[in-house]
């Protein structure tokens, strides 16, 4: 008796791990791209209060009587990361995420659009339609410790800059941004706010500690709202804000422009689609286009 | 006589210690109470308790904004369902064979393994449905993956350790006699398990039961994850679409709102912190009534 158990729960597991092993494998036979992407589309959207998602929704206008209307039927992840994660993992989907982290990202595929592929050059001449700033801000009222002055002149320094346009941003400063040397200063900055920011910011502050080896700066990509509040509550020298700031936000933090950033329309690598126009774009977020055979 | 002073001063300064330690946990609760209620309840009542309770629409940052949590009070209901459906049959089995069938060399493996199981971090499992669960359900089922069916699955392999472990106790506990009086009377050993000692350690199961459906009703960082996460009011039917929880709605948005968008989520705490307590009456009762 104990052995008819023992083989029934083996032949159990054993035909779990088949059908598992026969769901992964579908995922190729999905991506044949020489018929062309076909099927209903999977919409991924950001959270509402996003900056990539109001940023987005704003330049696409993806707005019924100025309310976001990203359709209801948009998956919501929560966080870049789970969004590239997502977007990578189904043959149908399509996504947004800040053009620095999709760009550096083989597991999803960048869009076109209008026929412009959101490339720095294309970002600097305007012709690439969804971009945006990224912002710091720091508490008027009480200003900028010496410590985190310093870490700012170094992100609007040559060097600074320079890990701006390696990640696949526009630098704010092109040409002319003065060079800065070590300055010696030790203890801890705080950085919180949005998760798109969060990433060039990382590498920001790698460089900065590769010549300040005293300086901690911990970074929290908590979300844009969040950043905002740390700074008002003190728990924060510096916010990261991937939108323009709105105006009861700047009656307590003074902003500085550190990149240009473009929102990438992102797919599945398998996708046979190669661009979309803003039109189509919009169409597809507000729900009204719905199926990849619509969009060839 | 110095020994002795010192002694009698001891026993009173430890009582205290105790008594301040296990009123630590009381406190920390009527705190929390004290803090959702203040902060929710006017939120609740601003709103409006039917539009809030009964509404189907969850636009937060819509000008005027719209606070309905139907969908996500329904949305919780529906994947704590999903995972009892999967979890507590599996579980249930599982408890009768470790306590009743398992050879001691598998045991000595699969205690370990399920013991593992609990202490997996949500988070984990939340990155092993996104990876492996979402495209076997696209696959096999349909749909976009991001749905009721997954988190269901999810929560269900989620709840197995508490049922197993609680319920595989309470089978142990059940006195020799019982199961030894069935076999004298001609049962076999399946039938003495499953119609003698399982129905007496009915109590215990339904134990592993309930905490398994807090546990579910809790979770939240898996479920965001596999969920799909949409605020949408949906039928039972509609399994293969998402939906997003009463604790999912809260973590997905608390760190981006503000004004009576953060009320609103807080008086989402509410609804939830009241979920949570009938399930625990459900359970003292239940303990009440049996005496356990």
């Amino acid at each position: 008796m104990f052995k008819k158990a023992i083989k029934f729960a083996l032949g159990l597991s054993v035909a779990a791990v088949g059908m598992l092993m026969v769901g992964c494998g579908g995922d190729v036979d999905a991506s044949d791209s020489s018929a062309g992407t076909t099927g209903a589309i999977t919409v991924f959207t950001r959270e509402e209060g996003s900056g990539t998602r109001g940023a987005f929704v704003e330049i696409v206008d993806i707005t019924v009587g100025g309310n976001d209307n990203i359709t209801m039927e948009a998956v919501v992840t929560p966080g870049t990361s789970v969004m590239m994660t997502n977007v990578a993992g189904n043959p149908l989907g399509i996504g947004y995420a800040s053009t620095g982290v999709a760009l550096n990202d083989d597991r999803v595929r960048v869009l076109s659009v209008d026929g412009v592929m959101p490339t720095v050059e294309n970002m600097l001449n305007g012709t690439y339609a969804i971009q945006r700033p990224f912002i710091i801000g720091y508490n008027t009222a009480e200003g900028l410790n010496p410590l985190a002055q310093d870490f700012v002149d170094f992100i609007f320094s040559a060097q600074g800059q320079e890990v701006v346009a390696d990640r696949g941003y526009v630098p704010f400063v092109p040409t002319g941004a003065p060079l800065y040397s070590a300055s010696g200063l030790t203890g801890t900055i705080v950085v919180n706010g949005s998760s798109s920011v969060d990433s060039l910011m990382q590498h920001l502050a790698a460089a900065y500690r590769a010549i300040n080896s005293n300086v901690t700066i911990d970074i929290h990509g908590a979300g844009t709202g969040h950043g905002i509040s740390a700074v008002r509550e003190g728990l924060a020298d510096i916010a990261m804000s991937s939108r323009d700031l709105r105006e009861s936000e700047l009656e307590i933090l003074t902003p500085l422009t550190i990149a240009i950033d473009g929102i990438a329309v992102i797919v599945h690598p398998s996708n046979s689609v190669e661009g979309l126009t803003l039109e189509q774009v919009r169409d597809i977020f507000l729900g009204d286009v719905m199926r990849w055979d619509s969009v060839h | 006589m110095g020994q002795r002073s010192l002694s009698h001063y001891m026993e009173p300064a430890a009582k205290i210690l105790f008594i301040l330690s296990a009123s630590a946990a009381i406190i920390a609760v009527g705190l929390i109470c004290v803090f959702l209620f203040m902060q929710g309840l006017p939120a609740i009542w601003n709103i409006g308790v039917f539009n809030f309770l009964l509404g189907t629409d969850w636009r937060p940052t819509w000008n005027p904004p719209l606070f309905g949590i139907l969908p996500m009070i329904v949305g919780s209901l529906y994947v704590t369902a999903g995972a009892i459906l999967f979890g507590v049959p599996i579980g249930i089995f599982a408890a009768a064979f470790m306590a009743k069938f398992c050879p001691a060399p598998l045991y000595k493996i699969l205690k370990p393994a399920i013991n593992l199981l609990a202490g997996i971090p949500s988070v984990v499992y939340g990155y092993f449905g996104m990876t492996v669960l979402v495209p076997f359900v696209r696959e096999i089922f349909g749909g976009t993956g991001n749905s009721i069916l997954t988190a269901s699955l999810l929560l269900g392999m989620m709840i197995l350790p508490t049922i197993i472990t609680i319920s595989e106790s309470a089978i142990r506990a059940i006195p020799s006699e019982i199961y030894e009086g069935a076999i004298a009377l001609g049962a076999s050993h399946e039938n003495a398990t499953f119609r003698v000692v399982l129905p007496a350690a009915k109590s215990g199961v339904m134990a592993s039961i309930i905490l398994g459906i807090g546990r579910a009703v809790g979770e939240t960082m898996a479920v965001r994850m596999v969920a799909g996460n949409q605020a949408v009011l949906r039928m039972p039917h509609e399994f293969l679409s998402g939906t997003r929880t009463l604790t999912a709605n809260i973590v997905l948005e608390l760190g981006y709102a503000y004004g009576d968008h953060r009320a609103s989520l807080i008086a989402t705490g509410v609804v939830l912190f009241v979920f949570v307590m009938l399930i625990n009456t459900l359970f003292s009762l239940l303990k009440k009534k049996d005496g356990v």
